[in-house]
């Protein structure tokens, strides 16, 4: 699963990271090359060339040191000439000894050199020295004595003979050593310059090698990883064709659902301002019933003064009834009385005899009066009675009767509360259906926006269709550049249950021989094969 | 002739008076007085029948529970309940009694021919009963108060008076 997460950036970061470091290497290991050889001919020119130069000046030098002498001693008798001679030789001297410290200091620093080497510059400068001391002695000879001639002048310079002779000799063998030296020295040189090429064609062809390997590697990985892209956009721009169609379907159907929305909210909103009034009638009603409710309160109240009055009255008739039930024990008493009265009259009447018979007639009729008195009263007190009982039983239907009217007084209490709740919801009820009936309106709105939107979204899925027209064409046209065959990218697409494992076997076989096991581990060639038949059949 | 006088002489007023269910009637001429209940002072010793005695106007008279004497079941007094004094032949003169009585009628006015014989009764009281009246009211027991207050009785009243 590694090759989903090297993308095109890292590898071309990879293969350009790698390239750069191989030229890196190859342009430091040359520089370091370059360096030491240009170092060793640096050397070459700044020390031995001058060295070897200025040996054979050296030698041209003492060469000319030795013609003006010779000149000097054949012009006698010509001072004239003499004189100019003398000029130039001790010019030459100067200019010869001025060379020597010049490669006496360089010899010095000339790592090829020895010691013995400076030695025998140093030796050659005492020589020189003297040399020219001992034929400034001769010249002087020459000057004072006209008469001596260039044999014997000749033969004056031979006290110095031998240090002209050691100069003649040294100088020579010196300058054959610097001559090997110098030799030597290029040889080093060349020697190394060509190793430098060897190293630079080898690391040159190396480094070749691997930018070509890895340019190829990447080129293909590229390649596959684009041929992906290629494939899955086809297929993409094929679904996408096939989304866009559903798209513009279904924004048909949402259009043609919004607008009936819309119709079903017109209708929902009238039945709202429907309910509006029926709710603004509700919450009337309720507070005309609650102003009833309170009347119906206050006249319960004023019911349940009247019942208590009347059942102040109903005792107060008791209490009235039990007086005359008093009043008519008393009356009896004396009916009683009274009989018992005309009977001892009639007795009397009796023992009076004949005489007495008027007497009884009038006990009789006292005694009948009396008995209608009892009677009378006994009737009354019958009736009292049943009064009292009527009166008891009427003051518990009072008592029952308050208690039932303060029952009335707190359900009508209840009930006002609740029709004042009722107002009060009924009212809340009508903000409610505004708010609804506002929103609805907002819906309404927000409907036919939605409409408006589908269509535009019906529209665009068309201009989505046409795009993925334009997609396929520039899908085909990557492919093309890729190199890939349309029928191959087709096929990618028709295998898209299992892009993975296809594409690895057709794009890169050989390259992830490794992971490819890795897949065939996973999903066995036989079942692809089968894949393969079944996608040449379709 | 004697049965005649017998006869006449049960004919005449009688005061008639209740006790429990029954009107009975005494002659009116032995009755003395008529009174309401009032406050009896009982006797020691006294056979029960005889409540104890009052104080009618100075005079001291024996008080007999009718019922009790009757062998009846006794009761409570009431408002009706009076005491009926009456003159009962004694040893030695007319003592006064005071009969307990539930409540008094009336005076009636008793025929001879309303009076039947109380024979067909047998023997039960018939020394104290005179005869049974048959009156449009009902029938009223005729008592002869002096034999009801016999000589036994007699005796302890007059030990009473």
């Amino acid at each position: 699963m590694n090759s989903k997460k090297t993308t095109i950036k890292t590898l071309l970061k990879i293969a350009f990271g790698l390239a750069a470091f191989i030229i890196l290497v190859i342009g430091s290991i040359s520089y370091v090359q370059f360096n030491s050889n240009q170092e060793n001919t640096e050397e070459i020119l700044s020390k031995d060339a001058p060295l070897l130069l200025d040996t054979n000046d050296l030698v041209s030098g003492m060469l000319t040191l030795r013609r003006y002498e010779k000149d000097f001693f054949l012009n006698i008798g010509n001072p004239e000439k003499q004189a100019e001679y003398l000029k130039k030789h001790a010019a030459d001297v100067a200019s010869t000894l001025t060379l020597l410290d010049k490669v006496h200091s360089t010899a010095k620093i000339d790592e090829g050199l020895t010691d013995k080497n400076v030695q025998a510059f140093a030796a050659m400068r005492q020589d020189i020295k003297a040399y020219n001391a001992g034929f400034l002695q001769v010249v002087k000879q020459v000057q004072e004595d006209a008469s001596i001639t260039p044999q014997q002048a000749n033969k004056l310079m031979a006290p110095v003979k031998q240090n002209i002779h050691n100069i003649e000799t040294t100088l020579p063998e010196q300058e054959e050593q610097i001559k090997s030296m110098f030799r030597e020295s290029a040889n080093t040189v060349m020697s190394k310059s060509k190793t430098a090429k060897l190293i630079l064609a080898v690391l040159s062809a190396i480094g070749f090698a691997f930018i070509a390997a890895s340019g190829v590697l990447i080129n293909r990985r590229i390649l596959g990883i684009i041929g992906d892209v290629a494939r899955n956009l086809s297929e993409s721009s094929h679904q996408i064709n096939g989304a866009s169609a559903q798209i513009a379907s279904s924004s048909q159907i949402l259009a043609e659902g919004a607008s009936e929305q819309a119709a079903s909210l017109e209708e929902t909103s009238a039945s709202l301002e429907e309910i509006s009034a029926t709710t603004k009638q509700n919450a009337e009603n309720a507070s005309l019933a609650n102003t009833m409710m309170q009347e119906a309160s206050s006249t319960i109240n004023t019911t349940g003064e009247t019942i208590s009055t009347l059942s102040a009255s109903m005792i107060d008739i008791a209490q009235a009834s039990k007086e005359t039930s008093k009043v008519i024990k008393t009356i009896d008493e004396i009916a009683f009385q009274t009989n018992l009265l005309a009977l001892n009259a009639a007795v009397e009447a009796a023992r009076a005899g004949e005489s007495g018979a008027g007497f009884a007639v009038v006990a009789d009729e006292v005694r009948n009066l009396a008995m209608r008195a009892a009677e009378a009263a006994k009737n009354t007190a019958t009736l009292i009675e049943s009064t009292l009982e009527k009166v008891n039983a009427g003051s518990d239907l009072m008592e029952k009767t308050g208690t039932a009217f303060s029952g009335v007084s707190e359900s009508v209490k209840k009930v006002g509360s609740l029709v004042s709740e009722i107002a009060v919801a009924s009212n809340e009820q009508a903000h409610g259906i505004s708010q609804v009936n506002k929103a609805v309106t907002e819906m309404d709105q927000v409907t036919q926006q939605n409409a408006a939107t589908a269509e535009e979204s019906a529209s665009a899925s068309e201009e989505l269709s046409a795009q993925t027209e334009v997609m396929k064409s520039v899908t085909a046209d990557l492919i093309a550049v890729v190199g890939l065959s349309m029928d191959a990218a087709n096929s990618g697409a028709a295998q898209h249950a299992r892009p993975e494992e296809s594409r690895r076997q057709k794009t890169r076989p050989a390259l992830l021989p490794k992971r490819a096991a890795a897949s065939q581990r996973f999903i066995p060639l036989d079942a692809d094969d089968d894949f393969v038949d079944f996608a040449a059949k379709a | 002739m004697d049965e005649q006088t017998e006869a006449i002489s049960r004919e005449g007023k009688y005061l008639t008076f209740s006790l429990g269910t029954e009107q009975y009637g005494i002659g009116i001429l032995k009755i003395k007085e008529i009174i309401g209940m009032m406050p009896v002072t009982a006797l020691p010793q006294a056979p029960d029948y005889l409540k104890g005695v009052i104080n009618l106007r100075g005079k001291v008279i024996p008080i007999v529970d009718l019922r009790t004497k009757f062998a009846m079941p006794a009761q409570a007094e009431t408002e009706r309940t009076c005491i009926i004094v009456v003159e009962v032949a004694g040893h030695s003169a007319h003592c006064l009694t005071g009969l307990v009585v539930d409540a008094v009628s009336e005076v009636l006015n008793i025929k001879n021919e309303q009076i039947e014989e109380h024979s067909s009764l047998g023997d039960l009281h018939s020394e104290s009963v005179l005869g049974l009246a048959k009156m449009e009211s009902g029938v009223k027991i005729l008592l002869d108060i002096d034999r009801v207050i016999n000589s036994e009785t007699s005796a302890a009243l007059q030990l009473a008076a």
